[in-house]
């Protein structure tokens, strides 16, 4: 005979404010929640074990979580779903250390498989990752979408991250919510640097990322597992501050790095339909001009002399050009070519000490510049004092994806796609 | 005699300090925190008795009030807690007030008059008088205001409301389960409540099922025959309040 009375859970057994009043609303098991501002618990009153654990998943937001998570997210600059995936997965986590049965999961195996799937075929990256995070802990559930994801390639890559996220909220014992904050500031860079940039962004056909997001997510595992899993990985440490300097320019440069595109009455494959009744320009030529832009991390890492910046600066002609280097708390970012005009030979060279420090706010200024933008920077990137952290290193990489700019590891690789791009007329 | 401060006065501390000097004092709250217990043994004068009743819709004023009985072939009269406590200026615990008939309505309110005019004249023919320092206290379920009628009501001036169990019951209890027992014995839900005895209960079992079983197993055995289907809610429940919070 099964028993058809309901299950009710013990909040006030588990809630730090005395006298408060549970009220207890059934639910079904796939919109289960808690309002602890209004101390209100919507959980299946059903006595399956899965029930079971979500009624101790909800306990455990009660007992562990604080009342306005939302707010901890905008303070920090999480998005709410990234902060939810990692809360999820420490309160999971706890409740299996503490004891708690966590075995059978909180949904039938034949739902999450059908969930699985169903992520697999229809959803970004972002909700695979998210998804693997917040099942962490889950008993059979993660069994099942961990197999699922680890046969779906670039999906197992997010169980490779939520293992190390999940090492990450470990790394100092038993997690607080701190330690929620701190592995969600990790997980938020990495996912804003794997966010497919904008429409808006598009590089010449010719410099289009081969990379897809397989090979991506294994340079940035590689490059994560480099910083471990301490606070290397998960402080940020803060950028330098920022000096432009702009040395007179003398020196005329001629040729075309760059192109503009022009309305005209004759082509072939019409462009400006909107044009047809206005002035019935409705092709498109493509005219030479000045336009790309080349920012040169100076770092004692590059070992770059002040031939190869010659070198780089030759190849790019009408192309804006700067390099820039730091000393411990700041840096100075120096335009070596701009308007079709480059600076004396005295000023080719790096502009401060040996350090980086300023390689954001270089990035964000090279963001503000003319299409293409290229970066030649080895990709170790410090904050001041020329320390590292893998939070740095994945804002650079968010703001490269974001922006449309392309890292270049050294002078050699750079100077070829220089040479790609050059318009000059050829002899 | 120390003064304590308002802030951190509970209602218990009223009641110990008001019982032993109201002669009328009404106790109401949810069931299952102390009640019962504080009226029969808090503020109690030098020696002084105590006569306890619990009332129900059937209880007749007679055994309240007292009656004849029938002893070796003769009636003989035999006082009730109420009249008992009356002559020896005891105390008189009414428990469950709610529930009495009118007729015990009737006679409460006699007996619960001012002490310096109160009188009543017994089917023997008997004037009984209350003696000095006869005091009742009654307890009650849910609020008397609702379930009281006003003139009884107005008998009790003294009406505490009790939203706490009362500390000595949750000291009896080992450390991991007081914080559940004290907060699930308040809760308004009468499907959802767990009383302290409830509790109480599973910790003697468990304690005596040790000695036939793991600890794991002898908990278990003990949750499931005191809460029935909410045992493993109840354990797992323990085991997250007892973990630190944040």
């Amino acid at each position: 005979m099964t028993n058809k009375r309901l299950v009710y859970p013990i909040p006030e057994a588990v809630d730090d404010k005395a006298n408060r009043q549970w009220r207890i609303q059934p639910t079904q098991p796939l919109s289960p929640r808690v309002y602890l501002k209004h101390s209100l618990l919507m959980v299946p009153l059903d006595d399956s074990p899965q029930s079971r654990l979500i009624r101790n998943h909800e306990l455990g937001h009660i007992r562990w979580s604080p009342p306005n998570p939302h707010v901890a997210a905008q303070r920090n600059k999480l998005d709410m779903d990234v902060l939810q995936a990692v809360e999820d997965m420490r309160i999971n986590t706890k409740l299996s250390e503490i004891g708690v049965d966590t075995g059978s999961g909180s949904i039938s195996q034949s739902v999450v498989k059908a969930f699985a799937d169903d992520l697999l075929k229809r959803d970004g990256l972002r909700n695979i990752i998210l998804t693997m995070v917040a099942v962490i802990g889950q008993g059979a559930n993660e069994d099942v979408v961990r197999e699922k994801f680890l046969a779906h390639p670039p999906a197992d890559k997010a169980v490779q991250l939520a293992d190390m996220a999940r090492k990450i909220m470990w790394d100092k014992g038993s997690p607080r919510f701190k330690d929620t904050i701190r592995t969600a500031k990790w997980l938020q860079a990495l996912l804003d640097s794997a966010a497919q940039p904008s429409e808006g962004v598009r590089l010449p056909r010719k410099l289009y990322l081969s990379k897809t997001d397989q090979e991506y997510l294994e340079g940035l595992m590689k490059m994560l597992g480099g910083f471990g899993t301490g606070s290397r990985a998960t402080k940020k440490v803060p950028w330098g501050k920022m000096k432009v300097e702009t040395p007179p320019r003398p020196r005329k440069v001629t040729g075309f790095l760059g192109i503009r595109r022009a309305a005209s009455e004759e082509g072939v494959i019409p462009r400006y339909g909107h044009r047809l009744l206005v002035d019935g320009r409705i092709f498109c030529r493509t005219r030479r001009q000045r336009g790309g832009s080349v920012l040169i991390d100076c770092s004692g890492s590059m070992n770059l002399t002040s031939d190869d910046l010659k070198n780089i600066l030759s190849h790019s002609p009408g192309a804006v050009v700067a390099c820039y280097s730091g000393n411990t708390h700041d840096g100075v970012l120096r335009v070596l070519a701009q308007d079709g005009r480059q600076v004396e030979e005295k000023w080719i060279g790096a502009p401060a000490g040996g350090s980086n420090v300023i390689d954001r706010p270089s990035l964000e200024w090279l963001s503000k510049q003319p299409k293409p933008r290229i970066w030649v920077c080895d990709g170790q990137v410090t904050g001041v004092g020329d320390r590292v952290s893998a939070i740095n290193t994945l804002e650079c990489e968010a703001l490269c994806r974001q922006r449309g700019i392309i890292r270049r590891d050294d002078v050699r690789l750079a100077v070829e796609m220089l040479q790609k791009l050059d318009r000059r007329r050829k002899p | 005699m120390s003064k304590k401060s308002s802030v951190e006065r509970t209602c218990w501390d009223i009641v110990s300090a008001v019982l032993s000097q109201s002669n009328r004092t009404l106790l109401h709250g949810p069931p299952g925190t102390g009640k019962t217990h504080a009226a029969c043994r808090l503020g109690l004068n030098n020696g002084q008795r105590v006569f306890s009743l619990t009332l129900t819709e059937e209880t007749p004023a007679a055994e309240l009030r007292g009656h004849y009985i029938l002893k070796d072939g003769k009636y003989i009269w035999h006082d009730g807690p109420a009249m008992a406590s009356w002559r020896c200026g005891g105390r008189l615990v009414v428990n469950e007030i709610q529930r009495g008939g009118p007729d015990v309505h009737a006679l409460l309110l006699a007996i619960t008059d001012d002490l310096t005019i109160a009188e009543f004249d017994l089917p023997s023919g008997e004037k009984v008088k209350p003696q000095s320092g006869f005091t009742c206290v009654a307890t009650m379920n849910g609020d008397p205001k609702e379930l009281l009628d006003p003139a009884l009501q107005d008998r009790f001036p003294v009406c505490i409301h009790i939203d706490k169990v009362h500390p000595d019951a949750v000291k009896q209890l080992p450390d991991d389960v007081q914080r559940a027992a004290e907060r699930t014995a308040l809760i308004d839900n009468d499907e959802r409540r767990i009383s302290v005895r409830a509790w109480y209960a599973f910790a003697q079992l468990r304690q005596k099922l040790l000695k036939l079983y793991s600890q794991e197993e002898a908990q278990k055995i003990a949750a499931e025959a005191v809460f029935s289907n909410r045992s493993q809610d109840a354990l797992d429940a323990l085991v997250i309040g007892d973990s630190q919070a944040g």
